[in-house]
């Protein structure tokens, strides 16, 4: 059930009707059997696995929360860290690791022959597996209360918006708005209109449509030069109105029930920093990594050099929570190596100053930090880029060829090389001039802000150019393959 | 405490102060919420009711390819006629958009044949869609005397995903339901295509929404070019429908990167239950008394899928028991009467045609039927 899909809507539609009629619990036991139902279209035989990290978690949170012994609570944590891991290793990674092992042992002449179980990965399992972490671990550190109900908890595991491909969401912010009374208010409604035609916006006109050249990076003839990076830029807003779209989407669904779930995208390619990008692109995914990850690990707190090494620990795991491919590991390395180089040399990339307004002390002083900005994001921009290019590569190999493919330029520069470019600047124009309002106006909602006689027309304007040029037929959102 | 700080602001602005001041709004918000969501899906009930009945034509009088709107659910089969000779066509967008039935009824007529044509083809039927266009009609007491079913490149293939006919339309009809087997159902109907049919009925907006879309883009462009703007080229370049699927899937080929012989419809998954669904088909048109006729649609082996070539130039015969007529255009193959490879160009309408009304006869007169057709003076009888 896409959220692009007919099919959907019905569903959602029909839900959304009785939601309305039923009090809070009522409204609660709907969501969770919607949930399910919702979860069961895409294969009902993975929701047993979903019903058993709810009953594992919501056991170790009961647990944890009774005990009082410290190595008790250890253990219980430990409990869920392996069976959540576990079920995420088994399904996601055995046959990534089998195979990389037995390629390794065959380049030092070790014949080896692992089994390989070719398991089809469940759908959402890397979400609501970090999801339901967050609880446990949110427990045992005392920052959540243990859920005492059951079933608020269940729905906290599945709850039908952002199960599939998030926001990951924190225990502290989602279960009270399950446990407690929910009031709707015309700014839910209002809200919820906007995120959700921005999100089709984002994902039936923007990201389909650059799909197919996005596809090219690896047509034959072989792209060269100029058009590779087209086709790469291509791909870096088809993923971003791909996955920001899904997100809006699943906000906008969540606010029209009363719930607010957290920011996930706030136009990341604005960034000027690779600190700044990770704040604003994949945010729920980021935050987890820095609060469950970086942290814990020592984060900053040891010098330079942990600090470093911590940092390219968690985005390594970053990459690879991506899915098991050395793709998304150079990915994640790459990314972290430019986290580190920016820390190394932070004082040359800017002070924390770079996401603010500008000093008011003079014109040219706000002249000189708006040039600065708009510089360093172009740089920022450029390097995303190539990371993207790693991200689409199938191997190493392929993301050889790819740069190398990408620095020939004695290529003539053609006719349908221009229309190639003007197609794909034309598609992600209003994506760059949506985010220049999202960063001016401070956040995804800014629309809802705008008076009626603003908001409408512009309703208008993106439906139908959703309308004219969206592309139908439900195509897969690229996050759910995590 | 209500979640989220907007809770307790007013709509105007103000700041609300008590629980049941709070209350009362969630009230009055969840209200308004619920009749116009309410309000939202008539209306898409509605204007999916209206715009098919405004869109659908009659069977008499097809005059070129329809995408998703046939309406064959809303038309109703002609009684049948004494001193008639009733026949039957399946078939796709060949059968349906380029004057077959239209040209056939023209031949009978002027040879004097009391034939009546009803003509069921869908534009992108495949195999799958048959038994519920022929259940359709046979549940109207159509008491055909034979069927004709025109297979074309695609037929076999996979592409149901591409095209929304009005089968799972269809398929809701109770009349239908009494004629076509259960196991159709069983393995065609999985939960989303049932689901998917049910909003089909409901609303035929999602049906029709390929050929809407392609309109929409039509009058916008025009809208520009009068404007003084062309945006042909952005259209060319951008994957909207063109209904054609041989140029759309070409166009989106060369985006990606691929030649030709890339295309996915040299690839298209051949449906695994093809034979059983065929068969099927077969067992329903026996039941019903009427004689079977099987013809194949002219194409090239380019692009048409080479399984599906090989079944309906040979394999169906041999392996199937289900001889499958061919008109031989393959040897004065003219790739100016067949433009997009499968659909006869306009002037070629009544050539292609003849090639088909021939056969159909001559196979009438070997079966024994040809004798029981009625001679007339020339009335006019059904229509495609």
């Amino acid at each position: 059930m896409l959220f692009n899909s007919w099919l959907f809507w019905s569903f959602f539609i029909s839900l959304y009707l009785v939601y309305l009629r039923l009090g809070r619990r009522g409204q609660n036991w709907l969501c969770l059997i919607g949930s399910y139902v919702f979860y069961a279209a895409w294969d009902w035989r993975f929701l047993g696995l979903m019903l058993l990290s709810t009953v594992i978690d919501y056991w170790v949170g009961r647990g944890i929360s009774a005990a009082s012994d410290k190595a008790k609570r250890r253990a219980l944590l430990v409990c869920s860290l392996v069976s959540n891991l576990g079920l995420l290793g088994f399904f996601k990674y055995y046959d990534f690791f089998s195979e990389s092992l037995r390629v390794a042992l065959e380049r030092i002449g070790v014949e080896a022959d692992p089994v390989l179980l070719h398991v089809i990965l469940p759908v959402g399992i890397s979400f609501y597996t970090f999801q339901t972490l967050s609880y446990t671990i949110d427990v045992y550190r005392g920052t959540t209360k243990a859920a005492k109900n059951p079933f608020d908890f269940a729905l906290y595991v599945a709850f039908f918006p952002q199960l599939i491909a998030g926001p990951i969401e924190r225990s502290s912010r989602l279960l009270p708005q399950i446990q407690n009374p929910r009031r709707l208010t015309h700014d839910h409604l209002r809200r919820g209109v906007w995120l959700i035609l921005y999100g089709m916006f984002m994902k039936v006109a923007v990201a389909d449509n650059l799909s197919v050249y996005a596809d090219g990076l690896f047509g034959s003839p072989s792209p060269e030069g100029f058009e590779v990076w087209v086709r790469v830029l291509a791909f870096m807003f088809q993923i971003y109105g791909d996955f920001a779209g899904y997100s809006a989407i699943a906000r906008g669904v969540a606010s029209l029930m009363g719930f607010s779930l957290m920011v996930n995208f706030n136009a990341p390619y604005l960034s000027v920093n690779p600190s700044e990008f990770w704040q604003r692109w994949h945010i729920s995914l980021s935050s987890w990594l820095r609060d469950y990850l970086y942290i814990p690990l020592g984060g900053n707190r040891g010098g330079i050099r942990s600090g470093c090494r911590n940092l390219m620990l968690t985005m390594l795991l970053g990459g690879l929570w991506h899915g098991a491919g050395w793709n998304f590991i150079l990915w994640g390395l790459y990314h972290g190596l430019l986290l580190i180089i920016y820390r190394v040399l932070g004082s040359f990339f800017g002070s924390k100053r770079d996401g603010q307004e500008p000093l008011r002390e003079s014109v040219v002083r706000r002249v000189v930090g708006v040039l600065r900005r708009v510089c360093l994001t172009v740089v920022f921009f450029v390097l995303t880029l190539y990371s993207w290019l790693l991200f689409r590569c199938h191997s190493l190999g392929d993301v050889l060829d790819k740069t190398r493919d990408g620095f020939r330029f004695g290529a003539e520069w053609t006719a349908s090389d221009q229309v190639l470019l003007q197609t794909v600047l034309v598609l992600i124009a209003p994506v760059v001039l949506l985010d220049l309002c999202i960063h001016r106006f401070g956040g995804n909602n800014f629309m809802t802000r705008a008076p009626l006689l603003v908001r409408w027309p512009i309703y208008a304007l993106m439906f139908v150019w959703i309308y004219l040029v969206g592309v139908r037929g439900g195509a897969q959102f690229i996050y759910f393959q995590f | 405490m209500p979640h989220g700080q907007d809770a307790t602001i007013n709509s105007d602005g103000t700041q609300l102060t008590s629980e049941a001041e709070l209350d009362r709004l969630d009230r009055k918000v969840r209200g308004i919420a619920f009749w116009r969501t309410l309000l939202f899906v008539l209306g898409i009930v509605l204007v999916g009711q209206w715009v098919e009945r405004s869109r659908s034509y009659s069977l008499a009088d097809v005059s070129e390819i329809k995408h998703g709107g046939y309406g064959l659910s809303l038309a109703k089969i002609p009684e049948r006629q004494e001193g008639t000779f009733r026949v039957l066509m399946l078939g796709n967008s060949v059968y349906q958009g380029s004057h077959v039935g239209r040209n056939f009824r023209k031949f009978a007529e002027q040879e004097g044949r009391a034939i009546e044509f009803l003509n069921l083809a869908q534009t992108g039927a495949n195999i799958s869609d048959y038994p519920l266009a022929l259940g359709w009609a046979l549940s109207q007491d159509s008491k055909p005397d034979a069927v004709i079913v025109s297979l074309g490149s695609f037929t076999f293939s996979d592409l149901g995903f591409l095209f929304n006919t009005d089968a799972h339309q269809l398929a809701y009809e109770p009349g239908v339901r009494a004629v076509v087997p259960g196991s159709f159902y069983e393995r065609h109907f999985d939960r989303t295509d049932a689901a998917n049919g049910l909003i089909n009925v409901a609303s035929p907006l999602r049906r029709l929404d390929t050929p809407l879309q392609y309109e929409a883009d039509k009058a916008a462009l025009k809208g520009l070019k009068d404007a003084g703007y062309d945006a042909s080229w952005l259209a060319s370049e951008l994957p909207l429908p063109k209904l054609n699927l041989v140029l759309n899937e070409f166009a989106d080929d060369r985006k990606r990167g691929l030649q030709p012989e890339g295309a996915a419809w040299l690839n298209r998954p051949f449906k695994d239950d093809a034979r059983e669904t065929f068969e099927e088909l077969l067992a329903m048109i026996e039941r019903s008394g009427a004689a079977i006729f099987v013809i194949r649609q002219e194409c090239r082996e380019y692009p048409i899928s080479g399984e599906a070539l090989d079944l309906v130039t040979g394999a169906m015969d041999r392996e199937w028991g289900v001889p499958v007529t061919f008109v031989d255009y393959e040897s004065r193959w003219d790739d100016e009467l067949f433009m997009d490879q499968i659909h006869p160009v306009r002037d070629y309408l009544e050539g292609y045609a003849r090639g088909h009304y021939d056969e159909f006869i001559g196979f009438l007169d070997r079966v024994g039927l040809g004798d029981r057709i009625p001679m007339t003076a020339g009335e006019q009888f059904g229509g495609d």
